[in-house]
């Protein structure tokens, strides 16, 4: 399915806009002239192998890269045009690793994301109550946040992009260190927050996560948009073959209505010789 | 997993106990600035007593005969000398705790960014090129005008590199540190013999030479600087999320960056330039704050000017009773103290990092 074209709706404004973007990290070219709008009330999901520009292109719609040419629209204005400050009301970014250099407990930690904010100090309890709810971290409020386990850290910075309260949220493969019900719980708060209306662009390594809840699916790989639409239209098991070049079969959920992206052997695996190279230039011995 | 509501509301509800209440701690650490500031009054050469002092107090523009004496020790010498060093101690715990939140290092002090190093090439070379252009302000004056131009040079050589972020302002406050250091050798082996006694002397920190001028000139700069200081505070916090997130957030880390090192700059260049390099404060005082209070801001800067200015005050009353009547240098007695002190930190297991 191809992109909606850029002209097709110049006059609604959404909530993010990429037009004709292309990047540079290291003298490499990681994005290819992209074209993306990301509407409210949507989950968009950004999914593709290892080294498509995923989170390149995360982190530019976060302004924390420049594109080489083309431009990014927040909400209808400039990424260059927009101060920290106003950048901070419109998004919030998880990212996929968490700092923390003291010892802060987790719920000062989570009051961070709203510490900036021009939002009402009354409301400052009630939200980050409700944030340590939804990320179920309420019991570990008092704990010192440089102690906590890989899941429970990404589940505190999780609470922190919510008390920021913002219209649109990026969140760089939040479900890497979760366990299941973790995975779900923080996907469904999302999907939440989108049906309130607020457009959310997540990255995803878990293209059954992203086929159960993701509303748009965006592939990519080599830094190009190879397919975008619904989770149907994407994952298609053809195209999903070529671009992670592993065969795999596409079913559909038992309950829900929607995908599943199972792997399938590889139709030359018993004829590969020990020690071939990859593509990847990386040597593997089958035995 | 399942958590009950039922039990996490509980923990919600009793979660403000786990850090103890800052008003106790900030009128304990009050409470103790007076009693120091008593005792720094009673100590000394001259013995004064309590009915003294309070006399003086009473009545500081009138001296009724035999008060003459205790009315001069305590106006003119005891006074101004504890109030600096409230203020020295102050400052240089205020800019500590900036740093290592700016750095994100515990081991981060106001040396860091060349103010110390600076002032002291800068307080040699007074000494030793036998500059008296302002008479007696020549020196701390001297002292002031290097030590922040050290700073200045080492930001904006930081800036102007491809990162421009701490780390560059670190490794070239290391660089400028040592070119700093090599210059004050170099001068050092230039000066005779009466010019090292005056050297050794500042580099080890006095409070010897304080009047009333010298308060008048500290106190405004580290109470502005202080108090604006202060303002970074959340910003500073959202900092220990790293430079990205925190700018995710909406703090504005270049502008904070700039901020902080001039403040710093500013208050220890302050503290120093009337008293010559007085160690460890900087560096321990805001750990002891953490220990006690956890890591926020809001009560680590004004806390740490409170107990660093305490630390400071009891160390001069020991600097002038432990060797009477010679005066031990303070910074002598700092990093006696506070060496011991923070290889008890690390002992104490992750001390030093993040659960300080």
């Amino acid at each position: 399915m191809n992109p909606p074209s850029p002209n097709t709706f110049e006059n609604a404004v959404s909530a993010i806009d990429v037009v004709s973007v292309s990047l540079t990290l290291g003298g490499k070219r990681v994005l290819h002239d992209i074209d993306l709008r990301c509407e409210y009330g949507r989950i968009t999901a950004l999914i593709g192998p290892n080294g498509a520009g995923k989170s390149s292109l995360l982190s530019l719609i976060a302004g924390d890269e420049q594109a080489d040419t083309g431009e990014v629209r927040l909400a209808g204005d400039r990424l260059t045009d927009l101060s920290i400050a106003e950048l901070a009301a419109r998004r919030a970014v998880m990212p996929q690793d968490s700092v923390l250099r003291f010892a802060y407990q987790v719920e000062e930690v989570v009051r961070m994301g709203r510490a900036l904010r021009d939002l009402p100090p009354e409301q400052d309890d009630t939200v980050v109550t409700a944030s340590l709810h939804a990320a179920e971290i309420g019991h570990l409020a008092t704990r010192d946040a440089t102690t906590l386990s890989g899941g429970e850290q990404a589940r505190t910075t999780f609470a922190r992009v919510l008390t920021q309260q913002t219209p649109i949220l990026l969140l760089d493969e939040p479900t890497a260190a979760l366990d299941l019900r973790h995975q779900e719980r923080l996907l469904k708060s999302v999907g939440k927050l989108a049906q309130a209306g607020c457009c959310v662009v997540v990255v995803l390594h878990d293209l059954n996560l992203a086929a159960a809840h993701a509303d748009h699916l965006v592939l990519l790989a080599e830094g190009k948009i190879q397919a975008q639409g619904t989770p149907w239209q994407v994952l298609d098991a053809e195209r999903l073959g070529n671009v992670y070049r592993q065969p795999v079969s596409v079913i559909s959920h038992p309950q829900r209505d929607c995908p599943i992206v199972v792997t399938c052997d590889t139709p030359s695996d018993e004829a590969t010789p020990d020690g071939i190279t990859t593509q990847d230039g990386i040597t593997r011995a089958y035995r | 997993m399942t958590t009950a509501p039922p039990r996490n509301l509980l923990i919600m509800r009793t979660r403000r106990r786990s850090r103890p209440a800052a008003i106790p701690v900030y009128l304990g650490l009050s409470v103790g600035l007076l009693l120091a500031l008593i005792g720094a009054a009673v100590t000394g050469q001259v013995p004064l007593s309590l009915d003294q002092i309070l006399k003086a107090l009473i009545t500081p523009f009138e001296t009724e005969e035999g008060q003459r004496l205790a009315h001069v020790v305590f106006w003119e010498l005891r006074l101004p000398r504890a109030l600096m060093a409230l203020l020295v101690g102050a400052a240089l715990a205020m800019s500590g705790a900036a740093l290592q939140g700016l750095f994100g290092n515990p081991l981060a002090d106001p040396g860091i960014v060349g103010v110390s190093s600076g002032a002291s090439l800068g307080a040699v070379a007074v000494i030793v090129l036998q500059l008296d252009t302002f008479g007696l302000w020549t020196l701390p004056l001297g002292a002031f005008v290097a030590g922040a131009a050290t700073t200045a040079l080492i930001y904006v050589l930081a800036v102007r590199t491809p990162q421009g972020d701490n780390a560059s302002l670190l490794l070239i406050g290391i660089a400028i540190n040592a070119i700093a250091g090599a210059a004050t050798g170099y001068l050092t082996y230039l000066a005779s013999t009466a010019q090292l006694e005056s050297l050794l002397f500042w580099a080890m920190g006095s409070l010897g030479s304080i009047d009333w001028r010298a308060v008048a000139v500290i106190a405004p700069i580290v109470v502005l600087a202080g108090w604006l200081l202060r303002r970074q505070a959340t910003p500073l916090d959202l900092l220990a999320l790293g430079e990205r997130q925190a700018r995710h957030a909406g703090v504005d880390v270049v502008r904070l960056r700039r901020n902080l090192v001039i403040l710093t700059a500013l208050l220890t260049a302050a503290a120093v330039s009337f008293t010559g390099t007085i160690g460890f404060v900087g560096l321990v005082v805001p750990h002891l704050i953490r220990l006690l209070m956890g890591p926020g801001h809001r009560h680590l800067l004004p806390l740490s000017a409170l107990a660093g200015g305490l630390l400071l005050m009891l160390a001069d009353i020991g600097a002038r009773s432990l060797d009477p009547p010679s005066e031990i240098p303070i910074g002598i007695l700092t990093a006696t103290l506070g060496g011991p002190f923070f290889l008890w930190l690390i002992a104490r297991g992750r001390g030093m990092g993040k659960r300080a």
